[in-house]
Formats: C-alpha cells, sequence, structure tokens
C-alpha cells in the first residue's frame, strides 16, 4: 500500500498543479481520512513527491491553457504572450522542466546538510523557538491575501476559539460544551475542514471554466537552458523556501525579479531564461522548505500545518524519524518523484492536457463524494457518527455563506490545526522564564 | 455479519441436503432421520459457536496513536481470534466512553486509566474497577530523567531547585504524588507543566527544563539517549534507583501509571472467559509481549481481584 502511495504522488501532484485553487493544502485535507492511515515516513515522502510534482505542471497549466494553477507560476502567465507568439510553448516547458529538476536537486542537498546539522543543535526544540515560529505564523496568516486584515484577525480568533472547545485535561476545565459528551471531546478535526474549507473549495474549482486545450506539438527546441541562471535562482530559492508561509510563494517571484536584470529584453529568448529561473527558485524552495518541518517539526507552508496534524495522527516522534535511513529514502523518493513529473509535464503533455480537459469534472466530483463518505466512515469508528454529521453540515453552511461573501477560512483552519502548539504555550513560557 | 453467513450457509445447507434427497437419492425414513440429526447438529453447533461471538462494543477514549490504544488495539485483534467479535471504536473523549459505559444495556468494554480524574467529582471520574474489571493491568513507572550533559543527580533533586517538566495529561495521580515527594524531602522545585509526553521530550533534550518525570526513562537509558536516577517502580530498573529503596520513609513510594480493562452487561461465563482469554493473551501474544518489553512495561500482579485492590488504593487517595 505505501508504494501504491508512493508511486501515485507524482500523478496526483500534477493533477493539483493543473487545476486552479487545488492546492496542496486542499489536497491534503481532501486526503487526510486516506492518509492517516499510513506511516508517518510515508506521508512525509508523499507529500514530498506531489509538491515537487505540482510545481512542474503548474508551469503546464500556466504555459498550456493561460490558468494560475499554483501561485508560483505568476510569472510564467507574465510571458505567456511572448513565447505562445513565438511558438516556444515546448521550449518552455522543457527549460522549466529542466530547471525544476536542478532546482529540486540543488535543495536536496541543502535539505541534507541541514538535517544532519541539526542533531548537534537541540535546542532549536525549545518551547521560546517553537513561539517564535508560530508568531511568524500570525504574523504572515494576519496579512493573508484572500482576506481584509481585520477579517484575518477575526478568523484566526475563531480558529483559536473552535480549537479551544472541548474538556481541557490541563486545566481540568471545559471550554463551550453545555454539558455535552461529544463537545466534551471537541470539534473533529476532517469534518470541520471538509465542512468549513475543502468542500467550498471544491464547488468554486468545479463552477470555474473549462480550460482550453492549446495544440503544443510539432515545435522545435531552440533555446538551450542556462546554467548560471539555474545556479544563482537555486540558491535563492533554498533560501527563500525557509521563510515561513510566504517563502516558496515569493521565491518564484524573487528570483524571476534577479533574472530581469541579467535577462532584460522584452524576447522569448530572455523570457525563456526568466521563468526557468522562476521555476528553479520555485523546485529549491518546496525542497528546503522541509528543513523546519524534519528539524524542529514546525510548519512553515499552509499545507505543512495540514501534514503536521496528520502526522501527529499517527504518532509523529521528530527525534526518531530524521535518521540516516529516511533521509536517503526520502532523497530518493523525491528523485524518482522529480524525474517521473518532468517526464510526464514533457513528453507526455499533449495526453496530460487532453486527460485533464476532458475530466476536469468528473475527477472532482468524484473525489468529494468519495471523501466525505470516508470521514462519515471515520465518525463511524469513534461511535460518533451523527456528531461528525452535525459538525460538517453546519461547517458546509458556514463555508458556503463565507464564500459567498468572498472570506477565505484558511487562517480559521491553520490556527484551528495549530491549536495544539499554541496551547499551554504561553504558560511554559512564563514557567520557564518568569517563575 | 458472522451470524448472517451462519444463517445464509445454514439455508443453503438445508437445501442441498433437500434437493439431494429428492433428486439424487431415493429418500426413505432411515435416510430422512439421519438427515434431521445432522441438520439438528448444524443447528446446535451454530448456538455453540455463537455462545462467544456476542458482538462487544470496545470502547478506547484515549489518543488515536498513544500506546493505550495501541494497547487495546492489539486484545481487541487477539480477543477476535478467540471467537470474540469486537468492535474497537477510538472515541478519543474519556466523557463519551464513561457515558456509553455506564448507560449502554449492550455488552461493553472500556479501557480505562487510573490517572483520568484529579477529584472525585470531575465529570470523567469512575469508580475504580472491581467486579467488572477484565483485568491484565500492566503498569508503567515514571522516571526522572535529564540530559547526559546536564545528568541531574539524586542529590540535585534533593538539594537544589530545579525546574522539572511534567505531563498531567492523563497522569493526574502524578502530581499529587510528586507534591508528596518534594513535601517529604523538603524541596521547592518548579513544575512546568505540558500536554503530552512528546512535549515532555522535548522540553528534556532541548535543554530548557533541568529534567523531566517520564515513562520512556528506562528505554532512553537503554540506548543511552538520557540519564535517569530515580524511578517510582518498587525496584531498580535498568540500574535506575527506585525512590522506594532510597526512601523507605516515604510513604507510598510506588506510583506506576495502570491501564486496566473493565467489562458490563455480560453473563458470569462470559466475564469468566473474558478473563481467562485476557490472561492467554498476556501469556501467548507476541505482539502484547512485544510492545511490553519495547515499552520496559511490567506487570504488578497476576490474580485480577489484586489488581482491583491496587487500583482501589490509588482511587481512594483521590481527593472528593
Amino acid at each position: 500500500m505505501d508504494f501504491l502511495l508512493l508511486a501515485s504522488a507524482p500523478f496526483i501532484g500534477i493533477l493539483v498543479g493543473l487545476m486552479p485553487a487545488l492546492g496542496a493544502t486542499l489536497l491534503l485535507i481532501l486526503m487526510y481520512p486516506l492518509l492517516v492511515t499510513f506511516e508517518v515516513a510515508t506521508i512525509i515522502m508523499f507529500y514530498a513527491i506531489v509538491v515537487g510534482a505540482r510545481d512542474f505542471s503548474g508551469s503546464v497549466s500556466a504555459l498550456n491553457f493561460g490558468l494560475l494553477g499554483e501561485v508560483t507560476s505568476v510569472p510564467i502567465l507574465k510571458e505567456r504572450n511572448t513565447i505562445v507568439n513565438d511558438n516556444k510553448n515546448m521550449n518552455a516547458l522543457r527549460n522549466t522542466m529542466l530547471g525544476s529538476l536542478f532546482g529540486a536537486a540543488f535543495g536536496m542537498i541543502i535539505l541534507w546538510a541541514s538535517v544532519s546539522q541539526a542533531k548537534h543543535h537541540p535546542w532549536l526544540l525549545r518551547s521560546d523557538v517553537t513561539a517564535t515560529m508560530l508568531g511568524l505564523a500570525i504574523l504572515f496568516l494576519g496579512v493573508w491575501k484572500g482576506n481584509k486584515i481585520w477579517v484575518n484577525c477575526l478568523l484566526m480568533i475563531l480558529g483559536f476559539g473552535v480549537g479551544k472547545v472541548g474538556f481541557d485535561a490541563a486545566t481540568n476545565k471545559d471550554f463551550m460544551v453545555f454539558g455535552n459528551m461529544y463537545l466534551s471531546g471537541g470539534i473533529p478535526v476532517w469534518p470541520l475542514m471538509f465542512g468549513l474549507y475543502a468542500m467550498p473549495m471544491m464547488f468554486a474549482v468545479i463552477s470555474q471554466s473549462k480550460p482550453e486545450y492549446l495544440d503544443v506539438s510539432g515545435q522545435q527546441i531552440t533555446s538551450p537552458v542556462k546554467f548560471f541562471t539555474l545556479l544563482r535562482s537555486g540558491v535563492i530559492g533554498s533560501v527563500c523556501g525557509l521563510v515561513p508561509f510566504v517563502g516558496s510563494t515569493v521565491s518564484s517571484q524573487i528570483a524571476y525579479s534577479v533574472e530581469h536584470r541579467f535577462h532584460p529584453k522584452d524576447n522569448s529568448e530572455h523570457a525563456l531564461a526568466r521563468i526557468s529561473a522562476a521555476e528553479t527558485s520555485n523546485n529549491a524552495g518546496q525542497v528546503t522548505m522541509l528543513i523546519p518541518l524534519l528539524v524542529l517539526g514546525i510548519a512553515v507552508q499552509s499545507s505543512e500545518v495540514v501534514l503536521i496534524n496528520i502526522l501527529s495522527q499517527v504518532g509523529w516522534d521528530i527525534s526518531s524519524l530524521v535518521t540516516t535511513e529516511f533521509m536517503i529514502k526520502l532523497l530518493i523518493a523525491l528523485v524518482i518523484g522529480a524525474v517521473v513529473s518532468g517526464v510526464l509535464c514533457y513528453n507526455f503533455v499533449v495526453y496530460l492536457t487532453k486527460f485533464f480537459v476532458r475530466y476536469f469534472v468528473y475527477i472532482l466530483v468524484l473525489l468529494s463524494t468519495l471523501f466525505i463518505a470516508n470521514i462519515l466512515h471515520l465518525g463511524y469508528q469513534a461511535d460518533q457518527f451523527w456528531y461528525y454529521l452535525v459538525v460538517f453540515l453546519i461547517s458546509l453552511a458556514l463555508g458556503m455563506v463565507s464564500m459567498k461573501h468572498g472570506i477565505d477560512h484558511v487562517p480559521t483552519i491553520l490556527i484551528f490545526l495549530l491549536f495544539d502548539s499554541f496551547d499551554g504555550l504561553a504558560r511554559v513560557i512564563y514557567l520557564l522564564h518568569m517563575v | 455479519m458472522t451470524k448472517t453467513i451462519a444463517i445464509l450457509l445454514l439455508l443453503f445447507l438445508s437445501f442441498g441436503v433437500d434437493f439431494g434427497c429428492a433428486e439424487l437419492y431415493s429418500c426413505n425414513k432411515k435416510k430422512g432421520k439421519k438427515m434431521k440429526k445432522i441438520l439438528l447438529s448444524i443447528i446446535a453447533l451454530a448456538f455453540v459457536t455463537n455462545a462467544y461471538a456476542t458482538e462487544i462494543l470496545f470502547h478506547s477514549p484515549f489518543s488515536k496513536t498513544g500506546n493505550f490504544t495501541s494497547m487495546s488495539k492489539i486484545l481487541a485483534e487477539e480477543l477476535g481470534a478467540k471467537g470474540w467479535n469486537v468492535d474497537v471504536k477510538v472515541t478519543t473523549n474519556a466523557k463519551l466512553s464513561k457515558e456509553t459505559y455506564s448507560s449502554t444495556r449492550k455488552p461493553m468494554i472500556l479501557a480505562w486509566s487510573t490517572g483520568m480524574s484529579k477529584t472525585k467529582s470531575d465529570d470523567v471520574y469512575l469508580p475504580a474497577a472491581d467486579k467488572d474489571l477484565v483485568g491484565g493491568i500492566h503498569w508503567s513507572a515514571w522516571y526522572f530523567c535529564s540530559t547526559n550533559e546536564k545528568n541531574i543527580t539524586m542529590e540535585d533533586f534533593k538539594n537544589k531547585q530545579l525546574k522539572i517538566a511534567i505531563d498531567l495529561v492523563g497522569n493526574e495521580e502524578l502530581a499529587v504524588w510528586m507534591d508528596r515527594l518534594q513535601k517529604h524531602l523538603g524541596t521547592n522545585h518548579t513544575y512546568v507543566t505540558y500536554k503530552g509526553s512528546k512535549k515532555v521530550a522535548n522540553a528534556i533534550f532541548s535543554g530548557e527544563v533541568d529534567m523531566g518525570m517520564s515513562t520512556s526513562g528506562a528505554a532512553w537509558v537503554g540506548t543511552g539517549k538520557a540519564s535517569c536516577f530515580y524511578t517510582s517502580a518498587p525496584t531498580s530498573v535498568q540500574g535506575i534507583t527506585a525512590v522506594a529503596e532510597d526512601l523507605p520513609k516515604f510513604e507510598n513510594p510506588t506510583l506506576m501509571l495502570g491501564l486496566y480493562w473493565r467489562a458490563v452487561n455480560l453473563s458470569k461465563k462470559e466475564m469468566k472467559k473474558l478473563r481467562k482469554d485476557f490472561a492467554a493473551v498476556k501469556k501467548s501474544s507476541s505482539d502484547w509481549n512485544a510492545y511490553m518489553k519495547r515499552k520496559y512495561y511490567v506487570y504488578s500482579d497476576p490474580k485480577v481481584k489484586n489488581y482491583a485492590k491496587t487500583i482501589k488504593a490509588i482511587d481512594d487517595l483521590l481527593p472528593n
């Protein structure tokens, strides 16, 4: 089963990258019930391959459909007209594919070095380090792009409040339980996330206009990829990947801007260099963003918050996980994932895009149905079927109303998922430093 | 499900026998009697095998990935292999499990721990198991540990003022016991309370506290990961001195984290068989024993009656 999951990861990642708005966060929420049945190491490898593959196909989506599959593909969209008008689509796909492979490899070297060094710095596990990272998380969630700042603040308070519902064994007190034995156990994660965020997002994706197919067969490769472009972009991306929440998003933009200085002309040759830089940087960042996760157990991406929640459900123990054996497996998985994704996105791009255009809606409907059934099954397994159903329906109603008013519930969900990390941290720091 | 399959099989057999009789053989009275006998035997057999296939709800209110749930899952699986029809529900909700256990009229097994409540007036308080005790309690002692670099010793503990990481979730009796120990020694250590054993381990290894209380201490010493100087076990474990041995005047020096299984709505005969099967699981299950070994868990007393007394003694110490 583990092999099957890992083998499917590049395909799933490509699907995520091709579909606008279906990001890694939403994917993990959708796959939550399934992923909790796997081992910690397998889930991390799956995640790493998926985000890598997603970035590969994000460029396909941007180049061939003019759709923003991933925010990191904005530079490609900017250069799309120049490239399409010059019939350089395949050349662009090839260069970005090679750039992505180089970026991923560069990121892996940094990842390996950092993780092996971090073992000698156990202070990284201190509560004040965690608190600093969480402080940064709040700061970035405060300026989350989907909403106004005050709305984000309210949503974060809502997320914290929902996370706090239930019996607190540390203080021996109930919060918003009203004598209800189900509420005593807290609000279940899956039905809430799915109802409040995932399902409304799926509706949004389904209701989007169907992408149009652009024929790229028969185009020639005339502009080779530039090594120094890849090298400097790899460095930029690797550093940016470490910045919480915005790192990988801005990495492609920064590398793109830097490359503009080296290749400023408004022709397809320079445009290709600029988008190669953006994709190289993006892929390097996607690998190095795993460093805080593996070393500190801290998320620096919204999708990683969900990932950590999944990992904690299956008994995550960071101190015993990051062994040499695990790191070798992870790197092998990343290499295979990157190569498979690269080949699929370049060599099979014609078939891939045709398939995507034809089955776009069906895939989403099937996935939604499957995962609703799975969530209810999990409720049944916990002897709380009706409770899960009620939570799901209330969350769904709230999610749909919010979507109608343009409210993005990412801050709510992320603070809700981070609640365990927040909870009691202030008390611990007070006891450590004030008493 | 098993029942349905058995009934369908029976029906199929009955028809099969009838058709056979009508079409393949010439039916005479003797054969008819024989057939009746076979059918009755099958029905009787079905009922006999069904006696211990009563569906039993099995609640584990602990964390999905914790040791207690893992052990409960092993137990449920082994009981299933012994003919019990166990329906495991990991509720992660102590109140829900307690309420279900108190109100259900159907057979139910509940995994419970000695450290579930701070006082007898808590919502999740359940009086100690007695006649409903299935038994098989395993006990894991607490260990006083620090990093190898800090290497906190017994003398440091007795003479210095330390910051101690402690996990009070589901270990309520630990705070009471530590208070008594501090009073006995006249120390004034500060407790830094964390939520969950993993956070305590992080606190110890990051060095943000001087030492911490963990049930993994023996394993850490075994792998050289940390150094531990005291244990609340009755005797030394892995060379770690027992509080009971070092402080003979300290009243109730043994503190073990206890997990036990209790059952309701079973007949006397079923309860007897359940206890017997449970004891057999402890003896013969390789998964169970591997878990016990890996976690350095120890049994206290193998007799169910004595288990009940030990639980009651802990329960008696809880304030109202």
